[in-house]
């Protein structure tokens, strides 16, 4: 699944490891989720939502 | 697994290679610190027993350089942390990785003191060994390994859990794959008997690879 959470975290300067910890997650696992590697799951889906205070569809999209 | 400089693909500043190189060079050094401080303390230990001029030289030169070295590794302790962020479950994570290095000892341990003079025999070997450390090898394993399995599941983040569930996946699927075939076998009279340690360490190295694949591929 495509999303924009590389873009959004350059926005705001944070490293991988700096959204990981604002997330509770490894950094392997912010680096899997921008890669497309790893679907997050709705829980964590909604944290990064809450985080960039956008709505899930916002940051990930099945069809681009 | 680590494709490029960084693992994976991103701008953060943290560097594999350089991590890893800063690791290794500073555990070299550690372990030739450790091995002057040996040095010093035999020689040390020889000078009230009339010890050689030597013995002299090397507390005298020794000691200020051990000390030296002690300190240029504390200024220079890798973080231990492969560029993970410091939050309550990453530590949680390194204090779990930490207890089972520990675990991994404390089991070894009574094998290894019986195995005294026979080169390893016992720890490494697949012939009998004395009852008394299987005993305490086999309680201390079964008491510590749901601990420990529990443990990383409940620290583990989704990515990191998701990995394990694949390599766990891969790991069965080769036992079940490769164990009743070995068993037919020697049924059948052309294979030797199923040995459950060579299934365990190939079911086990085969579903540790499929998780770092997963984790860093």
């Amino acid at each position: 699944m495509k999303n924009r959470l590389k873009v959004l975290r350059a926005e705001r300067d944070w490293s991988q490891a700096e959204l990981a910890g604002r997330l509770d997650v490894s950094r392997q696992a912010v680096n899997a989720i921008e890669t497309g590697k790893h679907d997050p799951s709705l829980p964590l889906a909604f944290r990064i939502a809450r985080l960039f205070d956008m709505r899930i569809e916002e940051i990930f999209d099945d069809e681009i | 697994m680590m494709k490029s400089d960084d693992i994976g693909d991103d701008d953060t500043p943290f560097s594999a290679k350089r991590y890893f190189a800063h690791l290794i060079l500073w555990s070299t050094a550690l372990a030739f610190a450790l091995i002057a401080a040996v040095f010093v303390v035999v020689a040390a230990s020889r000078l009230p027993n009339a010890g050689e001029a030597f013995d002299l030289w090397a507390v005298a030169i020794g000691t200020p350089v051990t000390l030296l070295a002690a300190y240029g590794l504390w200024r220079t302790m890798p973080d231990f942390t492969m560029g993970e962020p410091h939050t309550p479950r990453g530590n949680r994570m390194r204090r779990l990785i930490a207890a089972i290095v520990f675990v991994g000892i404390a089991i070894s341990l009574p094998i290894n003191l019986a195995d005294s003079g026979q080169g390893g025999k016992l720890l490494w070997g697949n012939g009998p060994m004395p009852q008394t450390p299987a005993l305490i090898a086999v309680v201390m394993w079964s008491l510590s390994i749901p601990v420990v399995m529990v443990a990383g599941r409940r620290v583990a983040d989704e990515h990191t859990r998701a990995a394990g569930d694949f390599g766990m996946m891969v790991g069965f699927q080769t036992f079940a794959y490769i164990a009743p075939m070995w068993w037919m076998g020697w049924r059948g009279g052309f294979l030797p008997q199923p040995d459950v340690m060579i299934l365990f360490i190939v079911a086990g190295a085969l579903s540790a690879g499929a998780n770092l694949w997963k984790r860093f591929a």
